[in-house]
């Protein structure tokens, strides 16, 4: 090894050795967060960090967790950074470092992916919205989706498209695939590559994929303009590859219904950076986004945070944490074991945790998939998003501007 | 693929090319000539298109007006990091060792200015928007962003500027000849 190797390799691992342990009572109650606080996904885990302390200064205000003696809950958060191996390594730390009951983490599919491989080694409840199909279908006895996974939700989505078109007086014949090749968005554009279109008597005309980060997306926005597609499947998963797809769409002066997945599509700073024009062009399909009936909720996330709206991120790591707090409850102990077979168990119909996500029903299947978790269409309106599907939560109707 | 989209991605590659090239000049002229590794280039233009930024949302200052008005600050904060820490692992001596002193001299920079920055200003993205961003000029078939090309001229007048300050000032000279043989220009 050369000496500068040697050094490069010291200065890496340096900010971990010199992280000291937290010094906490030893009775409280200690949840992992391991999400992106830091590289090209830090908005969304910054927003999932906002979603978890909401809860948490909710529950502590209200006397903790009864069954432990009221033991407070106190956030470890973990940065996962902007690559698989540092996500992973962040879980490692959190987990060994001191008894941790039970985690949540780590948005990006492609880095729970790994996050659950330690929690299910170290045996601790994971807790994810990530969407990726493979999260739940490795048999894993530790790891918990409460989003719809990416399958289902290319269905959904398709769905949606196809019926708002035609209620308009119009049909789909093209569509392209503009998306990277992060876990949640290849299961999203598989089975709309490999069936689903096809199905609808839809052609594919453009498929591009990339690597985060994007250099440039001018290649990709050329061949959709060359090929006028009627509706654009769009999975970016970070803002700033996303802006400068949607920067480029701008200056070719593309007017084109846009088709996204994931919650990333729907932070604030889009306002600003492309414009309420643009944007009105684009809808999304999440996990969790406010219902009709959760104006209070949200009410409450705005005034603490200053954020203009609340979105998937905050919304599903509140319900996250409420989650755990009814298990550790029913489970007597802050054991992540009793935890686990506790969360297996559970079956919630009220509360903070089942009345924040549809269809208001917190139940795990055997492979740690939630029963009955509903997709949820996001759609843009006048610079805010709004729930547009499905109709009975629905804050506003869905409206089909379409390909000009 | 036809005659007008290779044409395009022909000149997107350029004007990206030159935005890559503006971004290398400074590292060009701190590690080129001067032989500095500096791991912290990147974080000190960081800083300075948060300067950018904020003179625009707060001031309203045009982002091409803005980047011309970062220079004497940042032109500051230069001397005041190479006389308080820069100078400590230049100048002669052994160059293996000063190369190492260097990297981790501006290695530890970049982690405090990133993480700093992180902490104080949120990772939350922020952009400008402004009409040349989204804007092109069009030949024929072909799309220029103009946001891009005038980063692209900026490039190649700022690159001509400092070749002629290297080979054709006495300045310029001086500073070759005192990074090639620091002994020898302490004389």
């Amino acid at each position: 090894m050369q000496p500068h190797a040697i050094l490069l390799a010291v200065l890496a691992a340096a900010p971990m050795l010199l992280a000291p342990p937290a010094a906490d009572a030893a009775d409280d109650f200690k949840i992992a967060l391991v999400a992106p606080l830091s590289g090209r996904w830090a908005r969304q885990g910054q927003l999932k960090k906002m979603g978890a302390e909401m809860a948490i200064a909710e529950i502590n205000a209200q006397g903790g967790i009864k069954a432990l003696g009221g033991a407070r809950i106190v956030l470890r958060e973990a940065d996962a950074g902007d690559s698989v191996e540092k996500a992973v390594s962040a879980a490692q730390r959190a987990l060994s470092r001191e008894k941790i009951s039970a985690g949540i983490g780590a948005w990006l599919s492609s880095f729970t992916l790994g996050v659950t491989e330690v929690a299910e080694r170290l045996e601790v409840p994971w807790f994810t919205l990530s969407y990726a199909d493979s999260i739940t279908e490795r048999g894993f006895k530790y790891t918990f989706q409460t989003s719809p996974v990416s399958s289902l939700q290319a269905e959904q989505a398709l769905d949606l498209v196809v019926d708002l078109a035609k209620r308009n007086k119009q049909t789909l014949r093209k569509a392209a695939i503009v998306g990277d090749n992060t876990a949640a968005t290849v299961f999203f554009f598989k089975p709309l590559r490999e069936k689903l279109l096809k199905a609808k008597g839809i052609e594919i005309v453009v498929d591009e994929i990339w690597t985060p980060p994007l250099a440039d997306a001018t290649a990709i926005v050329q061949k959709v303009r060359s090929t006028q597609p009627d509706i654009v499947f769009y999975g970016a998963t970070n803002f700033p590859d996303s802006i400068q797809v949607l920067q480029k769409v701008k200056e070719f002066g593309l007017n084109v219904p846009i088709q996204g997945v994931g919650a990333w599509l729907v932070t604030p700073e889009y306002v600003k950076t492309v414009g309420k024009e643009l944007l009105d062009n684009i809808m999304t399909v999440t996990a969790a986004h406010p219902l009709k009936g959760q104006e209070e909720l949200v009410k409450r996330f705005t005034e603490r945070t200053g954020e203009p709206f609340m979105t998937q991120d905050p919304l599903m790591t509140y319900a996250h944490v409420w989650i755990i707090k009814e298990a550790a409850e029913m489970a007597k102990s802050a054991d992540p074991k009793a935890i686990r077979d506790a969360v297996a168990k559970l079956d919630l119909k009220s509360g903070p945790a089942a009345s924040t996500l549809a269809p208001g029903r917190i139940k795990y299947d055997e492979r740690g998939r939630r029963v009955g978790a509903a997709p949820i269409i996001v759609q843009w309106q006048n610079g805010e998003p709004f729930t547009v599907v499905p109709v009975e939560y629905a804050t506003k109707k869905p409206i089909w501007h379409g390909a000009k | 693929m036809s005659v007008s989209d290779l044409a395009q991605y022909v000149v997107t590659g350029l004007l990206v090319g030159g935005v890559y090239a503006l971004m290398s000049i400074g590292l060009a002229l701190i590690f080129g000539v001067m032989r500095v590794v500096n791991f912290a280039q990147g974080d000190f233009m960081m800083l300075g298109m948060y300067l950018t930024y904020f003179l625009a949302v707060v001031s309203g200052v045009d982002p091409l007006l803005g980047a011309l008005l970062t220079i004497p600050p940042f032109f500051l904060v230069g001397v005041g990091v190479h006389r308080a820490l820069l100078v400590r692992v230049t100048g002669g001596g052994d160059p293996q060792r000063l190369m190492d002193a260097q990297l981790i001299l501006t290695l530890g920079l970049s982690l405090i200015i990133t993480n700093g920055t992180t902490m104080l200003l949120t990772p939350m993205p922020r952009g400008i928007k402004t009409a040349y961003a989204t804007q092109a000029f069009a030949v024929g078939p072909v799309l220029l962003n103009e946001a891009r090309s005038y980063a692209f001229l900026m490039a190649l007048v700022l690159a001509g500027v400092v070749y002629v300050f290297l080979t054709r000032t006495d300045l310029g000279k001086a500073l070759r000849a005192a990074a090639d043989d620091p002994e020898a220009a302490g004389y």
